[in-house]
């Protein structure tokens, strides 16, 4: 059973369709990477599927119901998400930022409940946020503070992320960190649908890929299938190699030189 | 007992991040429950002491020196009929005055400043403060003809804030444009009031002059207390939408993605705040500084954990008493407006706000 299911959306931005009949399902438990070139409207799509924007054509349905007929804050007990550049208040906590993800199980008559307790610490235990719950959140390490905002996206405790490039400004290091994390969620029994830049660790930890390209779906299903050279080669407008990765054989995406610039450089030498 | 038996009667590691959140105090009743943070409790309760203190100074102060204590004996009805008229004819109206109208900058500035997110967005900025003062001029000059229009004065400055919105719908980054095209709203309103004003006679419209200057002399409880009335009534909407202000501090986008209705409350906050800022322009003009300083100096307090709406009240109060006893015994025995003192003040804390910015732009 499709827990989200896309039917045929478009979005026109300044009557510009940013995205074209776009559809695609979401199974339960699946870590599903969005790729594709810059402007191609793989934010968008995001932003569709968190109703931070509302389609201009087609639905999309959440567990039987379409999103409209949802309202925000229904809606944030099933999805969580969370934006490329979040804004972090000066002077917040760890903590404060964990709690903050509570705001929709809670009410002005109900302000902390057990399970809010309950949920702040185990999102503070599978984040690993345990020695640093009182620094301030803007005094972190990009990797850590991109798990405390992870943090707060799980103690808001929805079956659905959405992650809009949670790792484009990290290092290699805090990549990594921060994608662990995103596999623990997963583990942990979450659906993730995270857009993402970088084509090989995309393809090391999602399950499938969808590849969106000039506002449509190019290709999507399990990684091997979306990985293709002839395929990335088009979507990129480059030309690639693909090797594998000696560690686990993942495909790893090698864009060769455009050839002028490789003949230029022997004339040179 | 053994060691492995110990060992064994060991449950489950504790969990981590505290069951009750750190620096707030969880009060439960029922399915109910609050959260209180404790600074601000605390803070706040600080504050209206000295807040309390500083009132009775106030009223010992002036051309008539009294004792504190003897101030205090007044206020409890326990002195001779001269000081007693002193008292409450005179120096508690005032006070009464000054401390709805700080508490109504205060409050409001803090609301439009988290809501814009910049500091420079106060009511006195962006010209909702000017928008009252030009609807009581008018109305008190064509229409009222003397008796005092206080209850104009949201609908000036909802007429303001409407002009802004039509020329700047998107507020820019960080505010920024909304705070710059706010200048300008400002501006046109004072334009437009001292306009009217210049078309009556000088000794017609010498205390409508005075009052846009923001002074605060013999404004009696028949503006002071409807207002207070008001503002109290208006309390529970601000309690209410507080919670969201938390957490809009995330930005508009993680607000929305947590479930607030991010344009119902904005418009909610916003005219909020308008009103409020408008029925404190209407007792003792528009007074800068205030909206603008008391946010500042009580998210410092606070150490920025929350959004401080209720200490920057207190604090609004208790910094615009400070202006108006100190311009009172200062400039003793002429009488000098009080928002003088504040422009004053506002300027130089304008100056460090926008020095500290350049610094960062740099």
């Amino acid at each position: 059973m499709a827990l989200l299911s896309v039917n045929g959306i478009n979005f026109c931005y300044e009557s510009k369709a940013v995205i074209k009949d776009v559809s695609i399902t979401l199974s339960a438990g699946s870590l599903v990477g969005i790729v594709g070139p810059n402007g191609g409207g793989k934010s968008t799509l995001i932003k569709l599927l968190a109703k931070q924007m509302m389609p201009t054509a087609g639905e999309i349905v959440l567990k039987q119901q379409p999103l409209s007929n949802y309202t925000m804050k229904q809606l944030a007990k099933h999805i969580a998400y969370l934006p490329q550049h979040p804004t972090i208040p000066a002077g917040i906590t760890v903590e404060q930022l964990v709690q903050y993800g509570r705001h929709p199980h809670q009410s002005w008559f109900r302000q902390w409940s057990e399970q809010d307790a309950e949920q702040v610490a185990k999102a503070i235990q599978l984040m690993n946020l345990e020695s640093i719950l009182d620094q301030s959140v803007a005094s972190l390490s990009g990797g850590q503070r991109q798990r405390a905002w992870l943090a707060m996206i799980l103690a808001q405790d929805t079956d659905i992320i959405l992650l809009d490039e949670p790792t484009s400004a990290l290092d290699i290091g805090h990549q990594i960190e921060v994608l662990e994390s995103i596999s623990e969620m997963v583990s942990a029994g979450k659906t993730v649908v995270l857009v993402i830049h970088d084509l090989a660790a995309a393809a090391r930890y999602c399950d499938e890929l969808i590849a969106i390209g000039e506002g449509k779906v190019i290709a999507s299903g399990p990684v091997n299938d979306v990985i293709t050279k002839s395929l990335i080669d088009s979507l990129y407008k480059t030309d690639v190699d693909i090797m594998q990765a000696p560690f686990d054989h993942a495909p790893v995406i090698v864009p060769r030189r455009k050839k002028s610039n490789v003949v230029d450089l022997k004339r040179l030498g | 007992m053994s060691l492995t038996s110990f060992a064994k009667t060991k449950v489950s590691p504790p969990l981590h991040g505290a069951a009750i959140p750190t620096g707030k105090w969880l009060f439960t009743w029922r399915r109910h429950s609050l959260l209180l943070e404790k600074r601000a409790v605390c803070i706040g309760l600080l504050l209206l002491l000295a807040l309390m203190i500083l009132s009775v100074i106030s009223i010992s102060v002036g051309s008539a020196k009294l004792t504190p204590w003897l101030a205090l004996q007044a206020i409890f009805g326990d002195t001779s009929r001269l000081i007693e008229i002193m008292v409450f004819k005179i120096r508690l109206p005032r006070v009464v005055a000054v401390l709805t109208a700080g508490a109504a900058m205060g409050l409001a500035g803090c609301l439009i400043q988290s809501l814009v997110r910049n500091r420079l967005a106060t009511p006195d900025m962006i010209g909702v403060n000017e928008g009252a003062t030009l609807a009581i001029t008018f109305f008190t000059l064509y229409i009222t003809m003397g008796s005092w229009p206080w209850w104009i004065a949201p609908i000036g400055a909802m007429f303001a804030a409407l002009i802004l919105y039509f020329l700047c719908k998107n507020p820019g980054e960080q505010g920024y444009l909304f705070v710059v095209i706010g200048i300008g709203v400002s501006e046109l309103m004072r334009a437009l009031g001292e306009f009217l004003m210049s078309t009556e006679s000088i000794v017609h419209v010498s205390a409508v002059y005075m009052w846009t200057m923001g002074n605060f002399v013999g404004q009696g409880y028949s503006t002071s207390l409807p207002v207070a009335a008001i503002l109290l009534a208006l309390c529970p909407l601000v309690m209410y939408f507080s919670r969201q202000l938390n957490v809009l501090r995330l930005g508009v986008d993680t607000a929305q993605s947590l479930g607030v209705n991010v344009d119902r409350v904005q418009l909610a906050i916003l005219m909020l705040a308008i009103m409020i800022a408008a029925l404190g322009t209407a007792i003792g003009g528009p007074v800068v500084f205030i909206a603008m300083a008391a946010p500042i100096i009580a998210s410092y307090l606070l150490k920025d954990r929350i959004v401080p709406l209720w200490c920057a009240a207190i604090l609004g109060a208790l910094l615009l008493l400070c202006s108006d006893t100190f311009v009172r015994v200062l400039a003793d025995p002429h009488e000098v407006a009080t928002g003088i003192m504040t422009r004053i003040l506002g300027g130089v804390m304008l100056l460090i706000f926008l020095l500290r910015d350049k610094g960062r732009a740099d």
